[in-house]
């Protein structure tokens, strides 16, 4: 819990470390944060053991979830990587800001490393404004930046309320530089209302994953049960809560394994994954979601549901957005000029596409998405992963 | 329908229905011959409505008894012709308000006896146990206004079945008619006859809103239905802060200001008890809605759908309504209930109170892709 008095002290207090922060180099905040995070990834540390056991409280996804979560974010905040990331930052026409003001969503607790490394590895105070009940792993970062390099953690705080709080909030955004905004379209239309004029504002609003599979990868079983199995991994990371999560597969027609069974083969996967990756225990709200999807599915199409998953083969129904937590939807599609049309609805909702095709087509589908990649790899974006369009150093 | 015989089986549940209603109307039980009932209309449902018969063979077991299968959850009435029937033999259509965005959930009646007659009772059981006619002052649209609402229809037919006379709506064109409402009222206060206020539980806000200072002394014996959430179209309030909101505005004591929980894709209603009990002197149980004799309520665990068998036990609410003969009597909510006594507290929308993920606000999105 916060008072608004303790915001306006932590925020003097990270604007005050600044000039500290500054004085270090970029090489070492680099390595600082990279130690930082290899401390957390470490299950046998005191900041990791604490981590994990609070994320099974707060996330409600499983160990081996967790893990995964962690290891392909904290992991990929290497010394190298974010130098280079550093060195290709856009040129800035205006002075850098010395606090950054970052609200965090709380869909996908690894969310909050990037928005909360990126700042300080750039020079930049941050403070972060977390979900109330999903403030863990922002909290473990500041702790551990602060026993890895205290000039770090001194520059970095962490805050959780509500979202209804309007006092709090007011507080937060008292002389706000930059504001960098996670969250849906209410939420950056807010705060974009409540900062005062001239603050820089960057939204990186809500959105969603799709997956396209070409018919060339569904040539025999085999390929089609491993093409299956990747694009498995993809949508039970983080329970497929994430903003880069696959909520539809588009199969292109025309492959020894159809879209009909490859719905069917997506499902066993699924399954057979949750053995050893399962799913997080459902919330009420959650599994009433579920049911009205499940529900919906069986009514209009085919639906393989199991007790962790449920692939429906939709043909060309419109696309619905899933409750997450591992139903998903496959389509039929012709080909990637055809997808392409199926895609333009979503806009800039739609933040990640995954491809699975042994020809050109994830160079052709190069721009339908800021993150497009490999399937298999659709929640394990690289640390300079544009993934709102927008170089992830920007307004730094 | 697909031939004579289906025909012939159909008019036989309805009739066999309707008598069961009647049978029950003054809330008798009969448990046992409402589920062998129940039984045959979902196996006549199973082969006429072409949606349910899916649900049913992918997500149950056909092998098990039928009153074991999964209802049609509420947003296949979105997406899907729920019926046993084709659309030109629809009487009726009602429509959902369609305030969460996307289509509207529908229910296509072939016909509206069956309906009228489960409301009538279920009205006259619980809200009009006392009386057979009195004023009626709604806050909802009349039904030329609002022809695909549940509700206005119903309130329209209160107003024949129970009223004296039209009954005054004070809701007209989406604006709430203060001056109207408040000279009705001090009307009824002078004749010392009691009213009926009946309405959406946003409409008595915006009248609460709007009334400022002024207060009624309504007669003994008036009584206030309110319904549905609010749905965004006016601050929310909660249960308890609205009772004591209403008795003081209107002057009625608490126990004779009752929630209806009905819902577009059911043809029978549920009440609070307060009401009755206090008009016929009865000692006032807990708040609870009754639940009429011809439908059966289940509590149901979200993931698995397994029937939650704890006295005070909370879980999903799953209504199996007889008087749906024509479309689906299983139907499945989303509304979070807990079991008190012989009926049901209802908690609210099991939605949206966590994050699914970044998708929340794109489902109008996806609704054009």
């Amino acid at each position: 819990m916060s008072d608004a008095r303790a915001i306006r002290e932590l925020r003097d207090a990270v604007r005050r470390a600044g000039p500290e922060l500054r004085a270090t180099s970029v090489e070492a905040r680099a390595a600082a944060i990279e130690r930082a995070c290899a401390s957390l990834l470490d299950p046998g540390s005191v900041h990791g053991r604490a981590l994990r056991a609070a994320l099974l409280d707060s996330t409600g996804l499983s160990s081996a979830s967790i893990e995964h979560g962690l290891l392909t974010t904290l992991g990929t905040f290497r010394q190298d990587g974010l130098l280079a990331l550093h060195a290709s930052r856009p040129a800035r026409s205006q002075p850098a800001p010395e606090l950054a003001t970052v609200v965090l969503a709380g869909n996908v607790f690894s969310a909050a490393a990037r928005p909360l490394l990126f700042p300080l590895l750039s020079g930049c105070s941050v403070l972060a404004k977390a979900a109330s009940h999903d403030d863990v792993l922002p909290r473990a970062l500041q702790r551990t930046l602060a026993d890895v390099d205290p000039a770090l953690g001194a520059a970095c705080a962490v805050v959780a309320f509500g979202r209804d709080d309007g006092e709090l909030r007011a507080a937060l955004l008292e002389g706000a530089e930059l504001l960098s905004v996670y969250g849906d379209d209410a939420t950056v239309r807010e705060l974009r209302a409540s900062v005062p004029a001239g603050t820089a504002v960057v939204a990186h609003g809500h959105g969603l994953g799709i997956a396209f599979v070409a018919s060339g990868v569904l040539d025999s079983k085999q390929h089609a049960r491993v093409t299956a199995s990747m694009l498995a991994r993809d949508v039970a990371a983080y329970d497929q809560r994430g903003c880069l999560s696959p909520h539809a597969v588009f199969v292109q027609r025309g492959a020894a394994c159809d879209a009909q069974r490859f719905a069917a083969l997506l499902a066993d996967e699924l399954e057979a994954l949750a053995a050893s990756w399962p799913r997080g225990a459902l919330a009420a709200d959650a599994a009433a979601e579920q049911l009205q999807w499940r529900g919906v599915a069986a009514a209009t199409c085919e639906l393989h549901a199991r007790d962790s998953c449920a692939v429906s083969y939709a043909a060309e129904l419109p696309l619905r957005a899933s409750p997450g937590h591992r139903n998903v939807a496959v389509h039929d599609v012709a080909d990637v000029a055809a997808l392409r049309a199926r895609l333009a609805p979503l806009s800039v909702q739609l933040k990640a596409l995954g491809v699975a095709s042994a020809g050109q087509d994830l160079v052709a589908l190069a721009d339908a998405a800021p993150y497009v990649c490999a399937i298999g790899s659709m929640q394990e974006p690289p640390l300079d992963a544009a993934l709102d369009g927008l170089h992830p150093l920007t307004g730094f | 329908m697909r031939d004579a015989t289906l025909e012939v089986q159909r008019q036989d549940l309805m009739r066999r229905v309707m008598n069961f209603v009647v049978r029950l109307a003054n809330g008798q039980r009969d448990d046992a011959g409402r589920d062998q009932l129940l039984r045959e209309v979902l196996l006549f449902q199973r082969v006429t409505v072409a949606p349910y018969a899916r649900i049913v063979a992918q997500l149950g077991d056909q092998g098990r008894d039928a009153l074991d299968w999964p209802a049609v959850p509420t947003d296949v009435f979105r997406v899907a012709r729920v019926a046993a029937h084709d659309a030109l033999h629809d009487a009726r259509v009602f429509r959902t308000s369609g305030t969460s965005g996307g289509a509207r959930g529908a229910h296509h009646l072939r016909e509206l006896a069956l309906y009228d007659l489960a409301a009538r009772y279920a009205a006259r059981y619980a809200l009009f146990p006392d009386c057979s006619n009195i004023r009626q002052v709604v806050l909802a649209p009349s039904a030329s206004e609002a022809p695909d609402s549940s509700l206005s229809y119903m309130l329209g037919r209160f107003a024949e079945w129970f009223g004296v006379g039209p009954a005054t709506y004070v809701l007209r064109n989406g604006k709430l008619e203060l001056e109207q409402l408040a000279r009705v009222l001090r009307d009824c206060e002078k004749s010392g006859k009691p009213v009926a206020l009946l309405g959406t539980s946003f409409a008595f806000v915006h009248a609460e809103d709007g009334l400022g200072g002024e207060r009624f002394s309504l007669p003994r014996g008036s009584r206030i239905m309110q319904t549905g959430g609010f749905k965004g179209r006016s601050r929310t309030v909660e249960p308890e802060q609205m009772l004591q909101l209403l008795s003081e505005r209107y002057g009625v004591a608490r126990e004779w200001i009752v929630q209806e929980y009905g819902m577009t894709e059911l043809s029978s209603q549920l009440y609070e008890t307060t009401l009755r009990d206090a008009a016929l002197g009865q000692a006032i149980g807990p708040r609870r809605l009754w639940v009429p004799g011809w439908l059966r309520v289940q509590l149901v665990e979200g993931e698995g759908l397994q029937p939650i068998a704890d006295a005070g036990g909370e879980g999903l609410l799953r209504i199996d309504d007889l008087a749906n003969v024509d479309t689906a009597c299983a139907v499945q909510t989303s509304d979070r209930a807990r079991r008190c006594e012989d009926g049901v507290v209802v908690l609210g929308r099991a939605e949206g109170a966590t994050p699914r993920g970044c998708s929340l606000a794109i489902d109008a999105v996806l609704g054009d892709a």
